[in-house]
């Protein structure tokens, strides 16, 4: 925790947050507006179909129902965000069982299912494909026969065919030439499953249109701007006629990024008159249409010395997508560049593929495919070091980046405290066991329960996209920040507040900052994704408050007249001063006042953040999404397990997580970000996916089905900040949101592998594969 | 058919017009619009939904209203007045032990449960205490901290 600093770097509560310990707060599902109508979605209960007909006309005709509409009542227009091929109602053909069909508003639930059992739809069934192999067969059934039409949001030699919408290559270097000087070769795969963000609001808008035909949409989601975006394209409504506030999401971690439920409420609000419609995805809707983490099959083959240097890593991801792009022209490339991991390879080359089949397609997930990216390269560190006798902890310190390499894609890497978040976690120490250890350990004998450590690392982005906010000086002399940064649990509006405090010079009650995000009088912001807003946004308010604060210091010169000018001046709490000398001042709050005469109004700025990078070069990079990053974020997890080995179960023990942050703005928050991810990472490691029946069915409809981690099934996380700082953030910050879970399961599997000499290929690691890897390797 | 019942909520009586087959989630959130509870799962798994039901701790998802007769419900919006917060609720909010929200409600009650029966738990009687509320937002830890922060302030 920081001391050279009045503001930042002090553990601060969420502002605002007793609206939430006294159950005060609305969230978007919560609302009740006069009149307000429920709106529910039909879907495709066939996984691949053409739709020959869709006659909403009976359901019109119930009473209570305000409007039943299909494709034919919405525009035709295809959208996504890399690949343009979703659409709000199907009108060609169904490729997925959750695939929308249509919708109703109706005066209640009960109403709304009658009315969707009254649509009719006739289908001719078209053979799907569930598996990506098979999709990948030159004589598989088509599931987008269009594709080469599809428009693309980013195309850097964007490569698509068949059922494959992207393809990503990252060239470094020559990796034969490098398996060439390997002394050991390691090849293996490992697998992912679909794994949902388990969020407790759903996905859920209420949209309402006014005598105007504006669009008023209250949405759990995570950019208000992207959403109204987002239905602007989907349904053509001008962007002026589109208002959006997001109030606080009740979580999101990804998920929302998409929205399921804006463009329905706003098409369903197009047919209900003035009425407000509520659409709020039910569980069993959200793990069959929601947008979870996508499965992988990540194959790796890494060349290393037998000194332990690592010298060339080749990657082959395949993702298994599902029906629709969704955000996987964005993860697979993403996911491939963190294939090679945080480690000094001379060679690299990866590649990402993603296969359109009949099924949930995937979304972005906290850590956007850097989790499956991490499970498959690390896991395969640990085995590297497990069959060539080297400590993981000091393998990694060879081997691991520092400041000035560079990533996989020739970019430099800024600030890089990834060493030193192995020597915290292992406070101090520079090998993770003791002498001896490593030839002793896989020839115990097989007991009841097992101990064993383990470790985990990663490499991660922050900082991408530019933004803009704007700081005022309000008439009573307190500091207003007008940005978008929306809250989805994180509290980054808190921090934003911080920085804006710290660069005026003011207290953090003197702040305030809007937290709704509403898109008719904030300034653009990407969402509050990635990892990004304390990073990008945080520095716009720095960048806004910087100058708000110097015209402060120039009319408050002019008001006291004979300091020797703005230079000579502080601000100090709610006055500005003669540096050093409280007696000469005046009131911030009259300097508000006095600017409507002197500069024809209040003192504001708009601040701007764009990050300094280069575009990568075609020859090295083809992908279907931008790839540079101003920064990188590193973490090291060190766990203790114990194994059960008569049931199969995993007990974690103990976990400590050393982020490198830069600089926590808010220590309390950023403990918050580690804490609850590795959380999630325990649950992707051990319990988590959501699971299918023989008919590729979706069975999996509560989050405890799903598997997610209780109080009981996690320990209390020691969360460990490392701060090196970082030329690109505000006061040197970074993100943490998404890199907090992605060290975790090969941390756990390291450990695992510590306590009983087995590896596992495939998460999450049940207690029926770890007793069938017991029985294989004890022959019991 | 409708039919008219009185249930205690917060120490008030309230008659309501229910459904006999309504959940009290249902007749608390749609019926009395306290929407401090929330409904997550509707299934009794998340915890999202808790009341007190004589000072224990309920999913009111999988509890019929008509249930609820005779007893005193307590909901998040009767813990403790705005202006004089319990010190669950303080605690949870100065240990940054709210990140959404969504769960919060039904852990403070849960917590003032486990208080209530047993003012010095342990750490696992404290995570075995709120083993039925989902979190997906802070792995638990400061919630964990603000419940121990909780009994040593009031055993002062």
């Amino acid at each position: 925790m920081s001391t050279k600093y009045n503001v930042i770097g002090k553990r601060e509560p969420v502002v605002g947050r007793m609206d939430r310990a006294n159950g005060r707060f609305k969230f978007v599902t919560d609302m009740k507006l006069p009149g307000m109508l429920v709106g529910k979605l039909l879907r495709s209960p066939l996984p691949h179909a053409i739709i020959k007909n869709v006659d909403v006309s009976r359901a019109r005709r119930l009473p209570g129902v305000a409007c039943a509409i299909c494709w034919k009542d919405v525009r035709k227009k295809r959208y996504g965000f890399c690949v343009e091929d979703e659409a709000v109602f199907a009108w060609d053909r169904v490729r997925f069982i959750g695939d929308v069909i249509a919708g109703v508003a109706a005066v209640d639930e009960e109403t709304a299912h009658e009315a969707l059992s009254l649509i009719k739809v006739d289908y001719e069934p078209l053979e799907p494909v569930f598996d990506m192999f098979r999709a990948l067969e030159p004589d598989a059934p088509i599931i987008h026969p269009e594709l080469q039409s599809y428009g693309a949001m980013f195309n850097f030699g964007l490569i698509r065919y068949g059922n494959v919408p992207c393809t990503t290559i990252v060239i470094q270097g020559d990796v034969e030439e490098g398996f060439r000087e390997s002394d050991e070769i390691f090849e293996d795969t490992f697998t992912t499953p679909l794994v949902h963000q388990c969020y407790l609001e759903p996905h859920a808008t209420v949209a309402q249109m006014d005598l105007d035909g504006k669009f008023t949409l209250w949405s759990s989601g995570q950019g208000s701007h992207y959403y109204q975006y987002r239905v602007h394209q989907c349904l053509g409504i001008p962007m002026s006629k589109i208002r959006v506030i997001i109030p606080g999401a009740g979580g999101g971690f990804g998920g929302k990024m998409e929205t399921y439920s804006a463009q329905y409420a706003t098409a369903l609000a197009m047919y209900s008159g003035t009425k407000p419609v509520r659409v709020a995805l039910d569980p069993d809707e959200e793990f069959m249409g929601g947008d979870p983490r996508h499965p992988s099959r990540v194959t790796l083959k890494t060349g290393v010395k037998k000194d332990g240097t690592l010298i060339a890593r080749q990657s082959l991801m395949l993702v298994d997508n599902g029906a629709y792009g969704g955000q996987g022209p964005g993860v697979v490339p993403y996911a491939t560049i963190y294939t090679r991991g945080p480690y000094k390879f001379a060679h690299a080359r990866a590649e990402g593929m993603l296969i359109y089949t009949n099924k949930t397609y995937g979304g972005a997930f906290r850590g956007y495919g850097c989790v499956q990216a991490a499970w498959a390269g690390e896991n395969q560190i640990d085995k590297i070091c497990d069959v060539m006798g080297f400590d993981p902890v000091e393998f990694r310190l060879k081997n691991g980046v520092t400041s000035g390499d560079l990533m996989v894609t020739g970019q430099p890497i800024q600030s890089c405290a990834y060493k030193e978040t192995i020597t915290t976690v292992m406070d101090g120490a520079t090998k993770l066991y003791p002498e001896g250890h490593m030839k002793t350990r896989h020839q115990r004998p097989l007991e009841r329960k097992m101990r064993g450590r383990g470790i985990g690392t990663k490499e991660y982005s922050s900082g991408f996209r530019g933004t803009s906010a704007v700081a005022i000086l309000r008439e009573d002399g307190t500091l207003g920040i007008i940005s978008s940064g929306v809250d989805i649990g994180q509290g980054c509006n808190t921090s934003l507040a911080m920085i804006a405090a710290e660069e005026f010079g003011c207290k953090l009650e003197s702040v305030s900052i809007v937290t709704d995000g509403d898109t008719d009088s904030t300034p653009y912001d990407y969402s509050s994704i990635g990892s990004r807003v304390t990073h990008s946004l945080g520095r716009a308010v720095k960048d806004a408050v910087r100058q708000v604060r110097e015209q402060t210091l120039e009319v408050a010169a002019q008001i006291m007249g004979d300091v020797g000018g703005q230079d000579m001046l502080e601000i100090v709490d709610r006055r500005v001063q003669v540096k050093g000398d409280p007696t000469r001042s005046v009131d911030l709050e009259q300097v508000a006042w006095k600017s409507s005469n002197l500069i024809g109004g209040n003192i504001l700025a708009r601040g701007v953040y764009l990050p300094d990078v280069k575009p990568l070069p075609v020859e090295r990079v083809k992908s279907s999404m931008y790839l540079e990053f101003p920064s990188q974020v590193y973490s090291s997890h060190l766990v203790e397990v114990e194994v059960d080995t008569e049931t199969g179960q995993v007990r974690v023990l103990s976990l400590k997580a050393a982020h490198d942050v830069g600089f926590a703005i808010n220590p309390l928050v950023v403990e918050g970000q580690i804490e609850g991810g590795v959380a999630q990472g325990i649950g992707f490691a051990l319990t988590e996916s959501i699971k299918y029946d023989k008919n590729n069915r979706i069975v999996t409809t509560t989050v405890g089905q799903h598997g997610i981690p209780r109080a009981t099934d996690v320990p209390m996380i020691d969360a460990r900040i490392v701060e090196p700082g970082e030329p690109t953030g505000p006061f040197g910050a970074k993100g943490v949101g998404e890199p907090a879970l992605i060290a975790t399961a090969p941390a756990i599997m390291s450990a695992i592998n510590d306590a009983v000499g087995i590896r596992i290929y495939d998460v999450p690691i049940t207690p029926e594969k770890i007793l069938k890897a017991i029985r294989e390797r004890y022959g019991k | 058919m409708k039919q008219e019942i009185v249930l205690k909520i917060n120490g008030k009586e309230e008659t309501v017009l229910i459904e006999p087959w309504q959940t009290l989630l249902s007749v608390l959130r749609d019926n009395l619009d306290l929407t401090g509870i929330k409904s997550s799962c509707g299934v009794g798994e998340c915890g999202a939904c808790t009341v007190l039901i004589n000072g224990s701790p309920v999913y009111s998802c999988l509890m019929l209203a008509m249930d609820a007769r005779g007893k005193d419900t307590v909901t998040i919006e009767g813990l403790a007045p705005l202006d004089s917060p319990h010190p669950l609720q303080t605690a949870f909010y100065e240990e940054g032990a709210i990140q959404c929200g969504m769960c919060t409600p039904g852990m403070i009650l849960s917590a003032k449960a486990l208080l209530d029966r047993n003012p010095q738990p342990s750490e696992v009687e404290i995570r075995e205490a709120i083993d039925g509320h989902v979190c997906r937002c802070t792995g638990y830890n400061k919630i964990v901290l603000a419940i121990q922060k909780t009994a040593r302030s009031l055993s002062k």
